[in-house]
């Protein structure tokens, strides 16, 4: 083993290769690009299934023909089948959750911008990170594969819950093979999320260059931190759940399989095993898995809003114990899931006051928000608009979690479509957010070009207006008593008021859908004729804004950085523009 | 009296090749602080030796939840339903876990005897940690055959299923503990001298072996005090 010292400048030798610079690359940026454009193949497929699940809600009679072409099994008979729906339910929020939400905000613009942030020239471990992105592309193609494979995709839900989950074929057709390629998915996945959760802690605390204290870093950086924290101790947990269902689909064990249970006429063999114990250990996961999806959308939000109303952030270390806060409170209330899973009253109220709790450090960070916009020369690109489109579903959807934390309120609206409009605003939507705001914000830095704000703004008014339009009736939905998961609600008489709201929401989805089509050419377009972009377009302060668009293949060219300032210095008295770049000198005061 | 900015004293050359042997500041904005970063594994030579250590231990952290998933599990299916029946300790399992406390042993003879460098004597300590590792891997093997062989298997009832897959889970983690010990072998051999990737190889070993050791002893006793 040589001792020879190396220099920054002779270890960052740019691969030449495609392969090596493209596909095998060890460079953070393009692990980052790989794993965005892998969550931006998933968001149109997530969302391409639930418009299939949509046209069956609002016209559950219909044929359709071409959809039919594709999934033959899911039509037999004419219309779509209840089976196919649920499949497709399951499918969209799968996807969605795991390979965009999980994905896209930590993994994607994580890997991209937090070594640069705290300005290192890569993340500690370049191999395990490219072997993380490549074990969750695999996991992805496996849980694509549950799509097209005889018997189709799974149906028992994101959830996996058990015993449907465990049976295997008897339990329906996409319950066979679909089902354990959900399973060995989810646990590749886990691997993969893992990997990627070790290597951004390890690099937030050992490679922050010289004057890069913690309480410097950008908010971003707190909030993939924390969620790499979370992702640390739950996906193992997920992992154990999931390697438990495997051994009961094939193994013969008996853990979360009842005894004397009949399916399709059939007494299963099996004794003794608990379907509570799979939700307990799947929501273990579960609830900071929302705090996964979510936490880096609240970091962006705080640096979209400081930089576009050109003042600090309000509070920042209130909003990092916030972050800190909302972490670890989420590890102690995944029972708000389980109100009526027989849980005891007496641990249903622990669960309840400790996910009310969570409401303070919520609200801290909304007010924070409000109080840095409050007064400032708020630049409105579609970047800031995003940036406060997401304190607004933060707190539509915020509020319904207030509603449904309490017992006495979840118990009547549980399984209703009420949880479904409120976790889709906040985990869902809000987090997506997050990352289109992160994609207006950062595309400059990472395609070198400006992307265009016209069809940037079109593009966010129909998404604003169009999620709410999704999403507010189901509200209202849940309320009147529609259950979730209900492939049609036309034969229950009291459901017939509700016919309309389907059809509403329906179009709203396909125009919100056709939106994104808008965002798609705009970004294509924008990395090929966009604007040449400016090294620090947006006047930001942070270290990505110090170096040329896009950065070159070590980040700081040899050179690694001096912080001196905070993150959000705007507006500071006495200096000589409106913002105050980390690297810049010490403001020094003459007399 | 206004205030103002300094003019800036940030030399902008990049560092050139030569100079990177010393620490601290050189004189311009930029620091030089190669003397921070390991040289460790001859692919990453620019992460500072400290994070692998952390990463072990974050390694590690992430191990204990699934094991503690696990055993929530187990205690949890216990009290689920009264079909819980348990199987008796396999006969050969307390003499097994003996090689396996040895070899923790070993491996800190090995660790003790890199002090004073790389003699014979010290490479056959890591050589018999490797043998005795595998050795525990086998036994382990060959307790699942004699279960077998009894007639106790994976679905017989939930005790066993939880042994079979605490011990499988378990021998999993094992297993890749034995590849690092063989590298670990091979890196004594390889090397005259004791360096600092080696030191530093041997240190993170010790720590997922001993590690795994521990964890072994707490599955024994969660498996068969707890039942």
């Amino acid at each position: 083993m040589s001792e020879t010292p190396h220099t920054h400048a002779a270890v960052h030798a740019a691969p030449t290769g495609f392969i090596r610079k493209w596909v095998f690359s060890l460079d953070h940026k393009v692990i980052g690009l790989q794993y965005y454009f892998l969550a931006l193949i998933a968001v149109f497929l997530g969302m391409g299934l639930s418009i299939i699940f949509r046209l069956r809600l609002a016209w559950p009679t219909e044929h359709w023909p071409l959809l039919a072409k594709i999934f033959p099994a899911g039509f037999e008979g004419g219309p779509m089948t209840p089976e196919f729906y649920l499949s497709m339910v399951t499918m969209h929020g799968t996807i969605m959750v795991f390979f965009v939400l999980t994905t896209a905000p930590q993994s994607g613009f994580g890997n991209y911008f937090l070594p640069i942030q705290i300005g290192a020239h890569d993340m500690a471990f370049p191999v395990l990170n490219m072997l993380s992105f490549w074990v969750t592309f695999v996991s992805m193609m496996i849980m694509v594969a549950a799509l097209f494979v005889t018997g189709g995709a799974p149906l028992s839900g994101w959830t996996a819950y058990a015993p449907l989950s465990a049976l295997g074929q008897i339990a329906g057709p996409g319950q066979g093979l679909g089902q354990t390629l959900w399973i060995i998915s989810i646990a590749v996945f886990c691997i993969g999320s893992l990997l990627g959760a070790l290597n951004f802690i390890t690099t937030v605390l050992n490679m922050r260059c010289q004057g890069m204290s913690l309480m410097r870093m950008p908010l971003t950086v707190w909030t993939w931190l924390t969620t790499a924290i979370l992702a640390l101790l739950s996906f193992p947990v997920l992992l154990a759940g999931g390697i438990l269902l495997l051994f009961d689909r094939v193994g013969g064990t008996s853990f979360f399989i009842p005894a004397g249970l009949v399916v399709s006429d059939k007494l299963i063999q099996h004794s003794g095993g608990s379907p509570i114990l799979w939700q307990h250990l799947f929501w273990f996961f579960g609830h900071p898995e929302v705090y996964i999806a979510i936490l880096p959308g609240m970091g962006v939000t705080s640096q979209l809003l400081s930089t576009f109303a050109r003042k600090p952030i309000f509070g920042y270390k209130a909003m990092v114990y916030a972050v800190f806060a909302i972490g670890l409170l989420g590890f102690f209330v995944w029972g708000h899931h389980m109100f009526v899973s027989g849980l005891s009253p007496m641990s249903a109220l622990v669960f309840s006051i400790l996910t009310l709790t969570i409401g303070v450090p919520s609200a801290v960070k909304t007010f924070n928000w409000l109080g840095t916009l409050w007064g400032g020369k708020i630049r409105f690109t579609t970047a800031s608009l995003f940036g406060i489109g997401f304190v607004s579903l933060f707190v539509s959807g915020g509020i319904t979690g207030i509603f449904l934390g309490q017992t006495s309120v979840d118990i009547p609206l549980h399984d209703t479509y009420f949880p479904v409009g409120h976790f889709h605003l906040i985990m869902g939507v809000a987090s997506i957010f997050g990352i289109l705001g992160a994609t207006y914000y950062w595309f400059p830095k990472m395609f070198g070009r400006m992307i265009n704000e016209t069809l940037g703004k079109i593009h966010f008014w129909f998404t604003f207006i169009g999620v709410n339009a999704i999403f507010m009736p189901m509200h209202v939905m849940g309320i009147m008593g529609h259950p979730r998961r209900y492939a049609q609600s036309t034969e229950y008489q009291y459901l017939a008021g509700t016919q309309s709201f389907h059809l509403f929401i329906t179009i709203a989805a396909i125009i919100t859908a056709l939106a994104q089509l808008v965002f798609l050419l705009n970004f294509f377009w924008s990395v090929f004729k966009g604007k040449k972009a400016a090294d620090n377009p947006w006047e930001a302060t942070t270290l990505e804004w110090t170096i040329p668009s896009p950065p070159p293949h070590d980040n700081f060219a040899g050179k690694i950085p001096i912080v001196n300032h905070g993150p959000y210095e705007y507006g500071v008295p006495g200096a000589p523009r409106d913002f105050v770049m980390q690297t810049d000198p010490p403001l020094q005061v003459r007399r | 009296m206004p205030a103002t900015i300094a003019p800036p004293e940030v030399d902008n050359k990049p560092k050139g090749s030569h100079d990177s042997s010393g620490g601290g500041f050189d004189g311009g904005g930029w620091r030089d602080d190669s003397h921070r970063w390991g040289n460790f594994g001859g692919s990453e030579p620019q992460t500072p030796i400290d994070a692998y250590r952390l990463a072990m231990w974050l390694a590690l952290a992430s191990i204990v939840m699934l094991f503690a998933g696990l055993s929530s599990a187990y205690v949890f299916r216990m009290g689920a339903s009264p079909d819980w029946r348990s199987i008796s300790i396999p006969s050969f399992l307390l003499p097994n876990s003996c090689l396996l406390l040895a070899s923790s042993l070993t491996l800190e003879l090995f660790r003790r005897g890199l002090k004073s460098g790389l003699d014979s004597r010290t490479r056959l300590w890591v050589a018999l940690t490797s043998l005795l590792g595998a050795g525990f891997l086998a036994g382990q093997v060959w307790i699942w055959k004699t279960l077998s062989a009894q007639g106790i298997y994976l679905s017989s009832n939930s005790h066993s299923s939880f042994f079979y897959l605490m011990t499988g889970t378990h021998g999993v983690h094992l297993a890749g503990g034995v590849i690092a010990l063989l590298v670990l072998c091979w890196k004594a051999w390889r090397h005259v001298h004791v360096t600092r990737g080696l030191k530093t190889f041997s240190d993170l070993t010790a720590i997922y072996w001993h590690f795994m050791d521990g964890l072994w002893i707490y599955l024994f006793l969660l498996l068969f005090l707890w039942r």
